[in-house]
């Protein structure tokens, strides 16, 4: 229960995003590497990460976890789209499959794999609390 | 987590330092002395049916030249043009009188419509230059015996040609949908040297959107702006067995063999021969070798590259990491440089490239893919050793810093420019160009 508690905190998503290992033909990092060289030429996966990473902070600053207000997991949730939105498009996007060796190497898989669980658990827990808080 | 940092920190200073040395070229020319020299080669009738206020300027940056479109009087630009090929000093080095036809019962407003009609291309005294049909966007004249379109993209070369005129196709600019047909404006100008092989080339819209919205401004030309189509093949990986590949060369007889070696540069971005990255993918760009040998009618030609085998480890450490081999078989390449080998240096250089490949290992800044293809290029080549600019790269240690696919293309382009004695043995294709196959592993 502790870890999944863990798992589903907005800045254990939005580090395990950050920390996704993406694995290049001759280079390779961490995924925040690639959204803050995208950021400068306007990406599309950057612009979205920040907003993902921002709409995610905003919610957790704001209302403190406290589900109190529709809005926070709608925001919650809307973060997580984002987040995962960048990354699905940072792969599409790359017509050369020059960082396609990602998804079959082990180590960057086994990142992508927790960043998976850390968005299922956080989006599963504010469904609930969307439902809760929508039925009162 | 502190090497990171510093990585990233270099990254972006690097990337808002970078120079945009592509200056935009201001090209300061006058439709007066444009008109004189015009009329050298037009009558005053033809002259007076040339509608100079609506003409199209379309600039290459990376070429230099402008390709100016000026349409005739009440007609539409899309279909009847004099194409100009506008040089540096303002005036013009060569022109074309364009007209191409669809086929009346081609449906137009089809979107990924293929282009079928006829394409009549003039001299500017009215001598006809080409008349031919357009098939499937593909001018039929530029591909004779190839009248079949699968054969054009499947069999005559491993990648498939771009059409010269680019199907009904939309393009988005500044949030706007671009409904037109694109044109290979270079093809149309000089047919016969631009017109085979094309793999990638600058497309222009036959009518772009801000044009017909509001038209020239100023009585300047309008400025359109060319997109880069192009084929960006998927590659295959995995790693080789060197001793196999090299084995294929003993199958050729040596007595008599012309054998040859080459070096091959691939930038990060095409587009941008100085752009030493490509910021949207992480690509650094690559460097490889092509190995041939002929006799009579055997030959035997192998592509051959270095990787690292798990990039994502290269910018965690500074430490070399395992490399391995790859078939380049069908690669794209930006330039290249040819050195002639007897069949006694081809089996030394043979000897070590296999040498090699028992101990190196992949090192971003100091044992990269263009450091293996140099090492084993230069190796018969005594005294007169290729050599490269060096970068410092960001978070690289290398002293003297690191050899890129982009300094070795700019060397191999300044070579060129110089005109030096190997200048003749390096192609530089428009856009880029591709390796052709690999004969694979003998066992």
């Amino acid at each position: 229960m502790k870890a999944i508690k863990i798992l589903s905190h907005p800045f254990v998503l939005v580090i395990c995003f950050l920390m996704i290992l993406i694995s290049g033909q001759h280079l390779g990092g961490f995924y925040l590497l690639y959204i803050l060289l995208g950021l400068s030429h306007g990406a599309i996966h950057s612009l979205l990460a920040i907003a993902g990473v921002g709409v995610l902070l905003f919610s957790n600053y704001k209302y403190k976890r406290a589900f109190v207000y529709l809005i926070e997991p709608i925001l919650n949730i809307s973060g997580v789209i984002l987040l995962s939105l960048s990354l699905f498009l940072f792969f599409y996007n790359d017509k050369q499959q020059y960082n396609y060796s990602t998804l079959y190497q082990t180590v960057p898989l086994i990142t992508i794999a927790i960043f998976v669980m850390s968005v299922a658990t956080f989006v599963s827990i504010n469904l609930k609390k969307l439902q809760r808080t929508v039925t009162g | 987590m502190k090497h990171l940092f510093f990585i990233v920190g270099m990254l972006l200073m690097l990337n808002s330092c970078k120079k945009e040395s592509i200056e935009k070229e201001k090209q300061f020319f006058n439709f007066e002395t444009l008109k004189k020299q015009l009329s050298d080669s037009l009558s005053r009738s033809e002259m007076q049916q040339l509608n100079f206020n609506s003409a199209i300027i379309t600039r290459y940056a990376d070429t230099g030249y402008s390709l100016l479109r000026i349409p005739f009087l009440n007609k539409n630009i899309a279909t009847d043009f004099v194409l100009l090929k506008i040089e540096k000093s303002g005036s013009f080095s060569l022109g074309k009188v364009i007209n191409l036809r669809r086929n009346q019962q081609q449906p137009y407003i089809k979107q990924n419509s293929n282009f079928e009609g006829e394409i009549n291309i003039h001299f500017l005294n009215g001598k006809l230059v080409l008349k031919s049909a357009i098939i499937n966007g593909y001018i039929e004249a530029y591909h004779p015996k190839k009248l079949d379109n699968s054969v054009l993209k499947e069999a005559v070369v491993p990648v498939p040609l771009l059409p010269e005129v680019v199907l009904f196709s939309t393009y988005s600019q500044n949030g706007a949908w671009d409904f037109s047909n694109w044109y290979n404006l270079s093809s149309f100008l000089d047919p016969f040297s631009n017109g085979y092989n094309n793999t990638g080339d600058y497309y222009s819209s036959s009518s772009p959107l801000d044009y017909i919205e509001y038209g020239n401004i100023n009585a300047a030309p309008f400025e359109d702006h060319a997109v880069l189509i192009d084929y960006e093949p998927v590659e295959d990986l995995s790693p080789i067995n060197l001793k196999e590949y090299v084995r294929c060369f003993n199958d050729v007889p040596d007595a008599g063999a012309v054998c040859t070696i080459k070096i091959l540069t691939d930038i990060p971005v095409d587009k941008d021969p100085n752009a030493f990255f490509n910021w949207d993918n992480g690509s650094p760009g690559h460097t490889f070798l092509q190995i041939t040998k002929v006799n009579g009618s055997q030959s035997v030609q192998q592509n051959i590259g270095f990787y690292p085998v798990s990039g994502w480890k290269s910018t965690l450490t500074p430490a070399p990491t395992p490399g391995k081999f790859v078939d380049n078989d069908d690669h794209e390449f930006n330039a290249s440089l040819t050195m002639n080998l007897t069949p006694e240096q081809l089996q030394s250089t043979l000897i070590h490239m296999q040498y090699l490949a028992n101990f190196i290992q992949y090192d971003i800044d100091e044992f990269n893919c263009t450091d293996f293809a140099l090492n084993v290029f230069n190796y018969r080549r005594g005294g007169n050793q290729l050599t490269i600019p060096m970068y410092d790269i960001p978070g690289g240690t290398a002293a003297g810093g690191t050899a890129t696919p982009q300094g070795l293309y700019q060397k191999l382009s300044s070579m060129k420019k110089q005109g030096t004695n190997e200048s003749n043995n390096i192609i530089i294709p428009g856009v880029k160009g591709f390796v052709g196959s690999s004969n694979g592993p003998c066992n």
